[in-house]
């Protein structure tokens, strides 16, 4: 028996007060990565139900204790893609969302509508890439290893989603620069 | 762009987030799902080798083949000890003395057999160890929910948690551990129910006495370190395993306490294997109250004392990575970071424990 148990160590022997303290840790992050899905309450409550239930019910397989958060991010983006493809149906931008978005001072108002509904309207796949590298700071190693998919094809999926924002932006906010990660 | 990228960051952070919902939500799905966990490992499947498991697979192979020994068998309880093939350290060995209850009640409901194999309570530990054999596969999570108890025809709530070992498609074993026994008397009659995902139910009535070769010993044991205000309050030694009782206060930085493991050694020199605790934390005035319990490998009879050393068992770095301008990547604090900045170096003073005089 392992006597270095962490906290995560705990949870996997079943300690369901390790594996809730955890997921309180998490619980903002992964609601407001499945709200960046579901664009409702409703239905980022429910893919956060399903991630929770599915990391309950896994974390005795986590291989490695230090990839808890990796591995609870890959159960949210499958949870959430399968929820949608469920699903599938049109979803607006909830009131509460723009209510709150016309709380914030230094954006302008139409400039955060400008790309949460253009975000909204890209593909799932460029949808999570990006989710990751600029909400989550993940880096393309780190998306490529939480996705299971090649850091080629990660680069070239934020590199299309880019592309795509810009179009729907209209150029707007255009910035020529390019940064080696995209 | 990079404007627009960093607005999409602070869109995000800014979605509006209903704590109170994600709060219901983790404690229903954990309460509703911890006893569907598998938590055996393969190790100890390999380490259950035995005459429990030899009658297990030859029963198995007979009712496998026979739609008519299988409801014979499902009337036969169990031969062996389910503590004893799956059980941790403490449940083999109350199991090999002999000082579980062998009940090996057995209904059947609709070709699904249920059977109460072997209860242990101690006043400390209240496990119960069953089997359920089905006509046909039925998946392990088909006892969706904890199995309901009544204790002396009261209802009973109870935190816990269960091992589910698959034996093959149609047999498995369970062991539930009920934490927070304190609330139970020494002699109740238990009341049992399984509830099936198809509606099938399995109610067991059970009288239960509890063994009384327990010990607590008050240590009242203080110290404080790192910011850690650090009761060790008792210890408890029982056939089944031996418990530390603490409490800790802290600032308000996460529940930095949760990370509390203790390393005991007997006076020989050997240390005691260390499985899961729980503990239960409150946040008042600033403050977060932490009291848990971690439990051992019972102490042999001859050992006279024990030394404690409680230490923090930090979570490993993670978190995500910022890229700046230049192209430089920083790690992001997290809590979990701050957990373990605060945590790194606090070291706890051993302290020895008299268990004879």
């Amino acid at each position: 028996m392992n006597k270095n148990l962490g906290l995560v160590a705990r949870a996997k022997a079943g300690d369901a007060d390790a594996f809730q303290m955890l997921i309180h840790q998490e619980k903002a992050n992964l609601y407001k990565m499945a709200f960046v899905y579901t664009r409702n309450e409703e239905d980022a409550l429910e893919v956060f139900q399903e991630t929770v239930y599915k990391a309950l019910l896994s974390i005795s397989t986590l291989k490695e204790e230090q990839y808890f958060t990796t591995w609870l991010t890959r159960i949210l983006i499958n949870s959430a893609l399968a929820y949608l493809a469920k699903k599938r149906k049109v979803i607006s931008l909830s009131k509460d969302m723009i209510e709150n978005v016309r709380d914030t001072g230094n954006v302008r108002l139409e400039e955060r509508i400008d790309l949460l509904e253009a975000m909204e309207e890209l593909e799932e796949k460029y949808v999570t890439v990006l989710m990751l590298r600029f909400y989550k700071d993940y880096s393309v190693k780190q998306i490529a290893e939480t996705l299971d998919c090649p850091e080629g094809t990660v680069k070239t999926n934020i590199h299309r989603g880019l592309t795509l924002l810009k179009k729907k932006l209209k150029g707007e906010y255009f910035d020529e620069r390019k940064n080696s990660c995209l | 762009m990079r404007e627009k990228i960093h607005a999409y960051k602070e869109q995000v952070d800014r979605i509006p987030v209903p704590t109170e919902k994600l709060d219901a939500i983790i404690a229903q799905t954990v309460q509703q799902a911890t006893p569907k966990r598998k938590r055996l490992s393969k190790r100890k499947l390999v380490y259950s080798t035995g005459a429990a498991v030899v009658a297990l697979g030859v029963l198995f192979s007979s009712a496998a083949v026979s739609p008519a020994m299988a409801n014979l068998v499902s009337k036969v309880p169990l031969i062996g000890s389910i503590f004893a093939a799956y059980g941790d350290n403490g449940l083999k060995q109350v199991s090999e003395k002999g000082l579980t209850t062998v009940i090996g009640e057995s209904q059947d409901v609709g070709g699904h057999a249920i059977t109460v194999n072997e209860v242990y309570y101690d006043g400390t530990r209240f496990t119960i160890g069953y089997t359920l054999e089905t006509k046909q596969a039925v998946g392990e999570h088909y006892l969706g929910s904890s199995p309901e108890l009544t204790v002396n025809e009261k209802a009973f709530g109870y935190t816990g948690s269960s091992k589910h070992t698959q034996i093959t498609p149609t047999l498995a074993t369970g062991i539930v551990d009920i934490d927070a026994v304190n609330g139970l008397p020494e002699e109740f009659k238990l009341g049992l129910s399984f509830h099936g995902e198809d509606g099938k139910q399995w109610n067991f009535s059970l009288p239960i006495s509890s063994r009384t070769d327990t010990k607590r010993i008050a240590i009242n044991h203080q110290q404080k370190a790192g910011g850690i205000d650090l009761t060790v309050s008792d210890i408890t030694m029982a056939p089944a395993g031996l418990f530390v009782s603490f409490q800790a206060v802290t600032e308000e930085i996460g529940y930095l306490s949760s990370y509390l493991e203790f390393k005991v050694v007997d006076d020989k020199g050997n240390e005691l294997g260390a499985y899961s605790g729980g503990s239960q934390g409150k946040k008042l005035d600033g403050k977060e109250y932490l009291a848990g319990t971690r439990r051992f490998d019972p102490v042999t009879a001859d050992v006279k004392e024990i030394r404690i050393t409680p230490y923090l068992s930090l979570p490993s770095q993670s978190g995500g990575v910022k890229i700046d301008e230049n192209g430089k990547e920083t790690v992001i604090q997290s809590e979990i970071e701050t957990i373990n900045k605060h945590g790194k170096d606090i070291e706890f003073k051993t302290f020895t424990v008299t268990l004879k005089k």
